[in-house]
This record gives structure tokens, sequence and C-alpha cells, in this order.
């Protein structure tokens, strides 16, 4: 049997590589991002100096290309019609250790419980405490707990219900308001289930007939997601029992940054990076509290992903951008393409992948790096993002335990 | 491959057969043109040294799975939220069509570390001491993940009586 199943998955396999797409054209290559006109390569030089001279760490922010745009193949053009020069690659910046740059954010915890469970870090509950998940079986969450950093001690908050039809497993675990709240999704639908921090058995907060939250989030009393795919944004009361309503002008909107909520969500434009220049992700948010809106107003042509203040972008010469939604701030990102095309975590952090497999975090509000992939030896380090924006909660797996890391408290 | 091989003319020669790496890797067009292009974007700056030490292809695919099993998953993930596979996955009638048994599909539902060890396995050829080298893991961790991936491909794959190859 198991022979047969290997016969055909190298069948499979082979077969599948030879429809694969052929690669797409100029794939790899970066023709216009590595040379720079005579003089620029000094100018970085000096800028690096500078910058590491006044802070260590901190890189210099601007690397404006002036020139004439032809400079570049084609003219950087803007969704508002006005042309902006490219920006030029700026040089790799040393990322030094994120253990080094901001030490109050990295949290060097065992890999088990006291118990000897193995857990995985889901998302902070306060400064010092941690939501933990223990698995049932494979990758499906079993127990919940909340995880003292100070004294590495667990105390269990609830187990987790797996309905039968689970496709996907117990996801985006948030907390708020004394709840942690999370969703599953299968044959049955998505449900939103939460529980009280201060222990207790999981409620079903909604059995929501629509597509898996996009952001799931805790507001007041109240689990608050949008739905991926078709948007709207939806309310249920943790407590359960409640009914589900629709957040009122919520209509093909995505959870931001709760109580902002706007479109395109990020994960919604086209696949492929070549569609997607023109469409902003986020361009327009609202304030559902206040009613306030805000527009993004951008200089240059590039696939953005707007957060609250910062929106980030590849332009098509591959460097990568930031700027603010007036158009002030205009920089490119030293250590390269971000991994994702979330917005910035927390408004002003952008998790990079510069090559090196350093896994580079980078501060828009103040221009520091640090890498957040702790030196482990053999078996190397993972990295788990956090579901969303709003999530300061990352981690690596070392040797022998995790390096939990709060953005929150850099 | 010489070492005066430029990284344009190794991309020219090389990519579509990388893309197919790519796509059996992740097991869709638009995830596998992204891990090329960020695999080969990495490859590019240490270029010089590829070329020198070591046999780039072998580099550009050690880059591309190792890629792919850690901080690419968690863009991967993201994607797959809002559009699980189950909901109309584009390959879905083409996997059909060629009469693989679903295994194709089924391979979309398991996590990405156990089935790059299987397209290591059974694409790659490669042994479970090479998978370990590239990925950066155990031996025991690749017979873990292996024998965990062919378990659960084995609780939904029904061999096709009508199909010859499989026998």
């Amino acid at each position: 049997m198991t022979e047969e199943l290997e016969i055909a998955l190298r069948r499979t396999l082979k077969d599948a590589a030879e429809r694969a797409p052929k690669a797409p054209p100029g794939i790899g290559l970066e023709p216009r991002a590595r040379r720079a006109p005579r003089g620029y390569s000094r100018m970085a030089l000096v800028a690096a100096a500078v910058a590491v001279a006044v802070g260590g760490a901190t890189v210099g922010g601007r690397t404006l290309m002036r020139g004439s745009p032809s400079a570049n193949g084609t003219p950087a053009t803007t969704p508002s019609g006005h042309p902006s020069p490219a920006l030029h690659a700026p040089k790799k910046a040393k990322v030094p250790p994120i253990e080094s740059v901001w030490p109050k954010a990295a949290h060097r915890v065992p890999r088990t419980l006291p118990n000897g469970r193995k857990y995985a870090p889901r998302a902070f509950i306060d400064d010092n405490t941690v939501l933990v998940s223990t698995d049932a079986s494979f990758e499906k969450a079993g127990a919940l707990y909340a995880y003292d950093l100070r004294n590495q001690t667990a105390k269990q908050i609830t187990q987790v219900v797996t309905p039968p039809n689970t496709k996907v497993f117990a996801s985006d675990f948030t907390t708020g308001n004394g709840y942690a709240a999370w969703w599953l999704s299968g044959d049955y639908g998505t449900d939103i289930w939460a529980a009280p921090l201060s222990g207790g058995p999981a409620r079903l907060v909604s059995q929501a007939k629509t597509a898996p939250p996009s952001r799931l989030v805790i507001d007041g009393a109240d689990a608050v997601w949008s739905a991926s795919g078709t948007g709207g944004v939806y309310r249920a009361p943790l407590a359960g029992g409640g009914t589900t309503r629709e957040v009122p002008g919520s209509r093909s909107m995505y959870i931001l940054s709760w109580p902002w909520i706007g479109s395109p969500d990020a994960y919604q434009r086209p696949g492929r990076q070549e569609d997607r220049y023109g469409i902003t992700a986020f361009a327009h948010v609202k304030n559902v509290l206040t009613g306030q809106t805000l527009s993004a107003h951008l200089t240059d042509r590039a696939a953005w992903t707007c957060g609250l203040t910062w929106c980030v972008g590849q332009a098509p010469n591959f460097v990568t951008e930031a700027q603010r939604r007036d158009g002030s701030g205009r920089r490119a990102i030293p250590p390269g393409e971000p991994m994702s095309v979330m917005p910035p975590i927390l408004d002003r952090f952008l998790i990079a992948l510069p090559r090196g497999g350093t896994i580079a975090v980078y501060d828009l509000r103040t221009g520091r790096i640090g890498d957040l992939r702790i030196p482990s030896g053999k078996g190397g380090a993972g990295l788990v993002s956090p579901p969303g924006p709003t999530n300061r909660l990352y981690y690596t797996t070392t040797n022998g335990g995790y390096v939990i890391v709060d953005l929150g408290a850099i | 491959m010489s070492d005066v091989t430029s990284f344009e003319e190794f991309v020219g020669a090389r990519a579509d057969a990388l893309m197919r790496y790519a796509y059996v890797l992740t097991g869709n067009p638009d995830d596998a043109a992204d891990l090329l292009q960020e695999s080969l974007t990495r490859v590019r700056g240490a270029w010089p040294r590829v070329i020198n030490k070591r046999e780039p292809e072998g580099y550009v695919r050690t880059t591309m799975a190792r890629l792919h099993i850690s901080v690419w998953r968690s863009r991967r993930r993201e994607r797959l939220v809002p559009e699980p596979p189950e909901q109309g996955y584009q390959d879905e009638a083409l996997a059909r069509a060629d009469g693989d048994d679903g295994l194709w599909l089924a391979l979309t539902g398991l996590p990405r570390k156990q089935r790059a060890v299987l397209v290591l396995r059974y694409y790659e050829s490669l042994t479970d001491a090479e998978i370990a080298d590239v990925l950066g893991i155990s031996r025991g961790t690749v017979r873990s993940q292996a024998s965990r991936a062919l378990e659960k491909l084995r609780t939904t794959w029904r061999p096709s009586m009508t199909n010859g190859s499989v026998r």
C-alpha cells in the first residue's frame, strides 16, 4: 500500500511539473535596482556612515535617486498622475540581532510547559503573559494556557473544542477585555469561539455563515470580525448565545485595525505583482466609531498596502518603499522585500527578508532594524507571523526553546 | 554550469525548470511564481559566492525549499485563509482529469514541511539524509514528517483501479 502510494506520488508530482506554467518573463532579474548613477554609491556610503554614527542600527531614511525618469525605463507614474522619480534600492543594511537592538522585546523561554507539554505562543495577554496552545494532535489546538514569561509558569484557561469535519483548526487567537477568541471552519461553516482568560469552558460565539474571518478582534463585550473575500464586518457577544449582527456601513469592508475598517483587503488583490500596481489595499478607511475617514494620496507607482499611517509597496523596479498616507516620509526600505502584504504591524513595523536568511524587523518610526532570527545553530529558526497588523507577538524557534518577540515593547 | 555564468544567463536557462520545482513545492502557479521570484532575488545578491563555491542550481533549489518551509509559510498561510483550496482549487479539474487519484489535491492539505519532504523525496529523488541537509532539519524529522504525510494522504487516497500506472 505504501509502495503503491509512493509510486502514485512520484507520478502525480511529475505530471504536475509537466503542466507547470512557464516562468514569468524576467523573473528574478532586477535590471534597474542595482545600477546606480555615478556618485550614488558614494552618497549612500556617506549617508550610511552618518546613520551609523548617529544611532547604531539606524539607517538613513531617504535614498531618493534624482534624475530623469527615463533612467528607470518607464517613467514612474502615480495613481494621482504626479510623476515621481523612482527610488533606488538602498544599500543593504546590516541587521543586528533583535536582542541587541531592542533587548526588552525579546523573551527567551523553554519550548515546553512545566507539565512537559509542547506549546505554541499565540498572542499577548499583557506585557508579561502570553496565550499559548498545546496540541491535541498535529497542529490541532488542544488546550489554551496563560503563560507567564517571568517565572515560566502556565495556567490552563480552557480546552479548544474542535467539531467534526473541521478543515481549518483553531486560528487567529486574539485576546482582549478578559477573553481569548479564535475561529475555526469546516463543512459546517465558520465558528467563532471565546473563553474567559480567568478560566472556564469555551463558548460558541457565532456560527457565521460568512467566509472565514480576514481579521478577528475583541471590542468591549463582542467579538468582531470581517469576512474574507466578501468583506462585511460582524459582531457577536463573547459571552456566547447572542445574535450575530452586521456592523452598519461595513458592507464590502475589512478590518484594518479596529475600529478602522476599509477596502480593498490586501489579500483580495490579484496574485501577480504586475496586476497589483494601481490597486492600493486599504486606500480608503473609516473609523466605525467616529465616522472619520482617511484616504491615501501616494506619489509613486507600486503595489501598495496601507496601514493607518504608513503605506508600503513594491515598485516595479522591486524596490520596497514606504510613505505616509499623505505621500510624505517617502523612503526605500533598507532590508528589502517585505515578506507579507500585511499592512505595517502596530502601524509601524515591517518584516522583511534580506538575503542571507535574516528576518528583519524594520521600524518605520525610527528607521531601526533588528534581526528576528536569533542564531540557533542546528535546526534553523522558524518564524511565525501574527494573524494581523494589530498582533504584537512574533516568535522564532531555537534549539532549546522559543524567542518570543513583543513588538509592543519597542 | 561554468563559473563564468552570469546570474542572468543562469536564470534564462533554468527559470522554467525552477518554476516546475516551485510549482510542485507550492501547488499553485501564483505561489510558485512568488516563491521563485523571492528565491532568485535572494540568490542574486549572493551570486559571486554561489557560482564559486557551489553548484548554482542546487543552491537555488535549496533556497527555494528552505524559504518555502520557513518564513514563506506565513505569506502562504495568509492566502490560504481567505481562499481555502477546497472552495475551488484551480487545478482541481485538471487533477481529476489526470486521473491521479486526487493526490495532487490531497497534497494541498499537507503542512508545508511535510509537503516539502515528499517533494524532495519523490520529485527530487533525494535520500532522507540529503533532505535533512537541504531543509536544515534532522533525519529523524525527515522520517517523521514523511510518515505523517504519507499517513495523511493514505486516509483520502484510493488507488485508481482503472489507471494502469498504479499497481
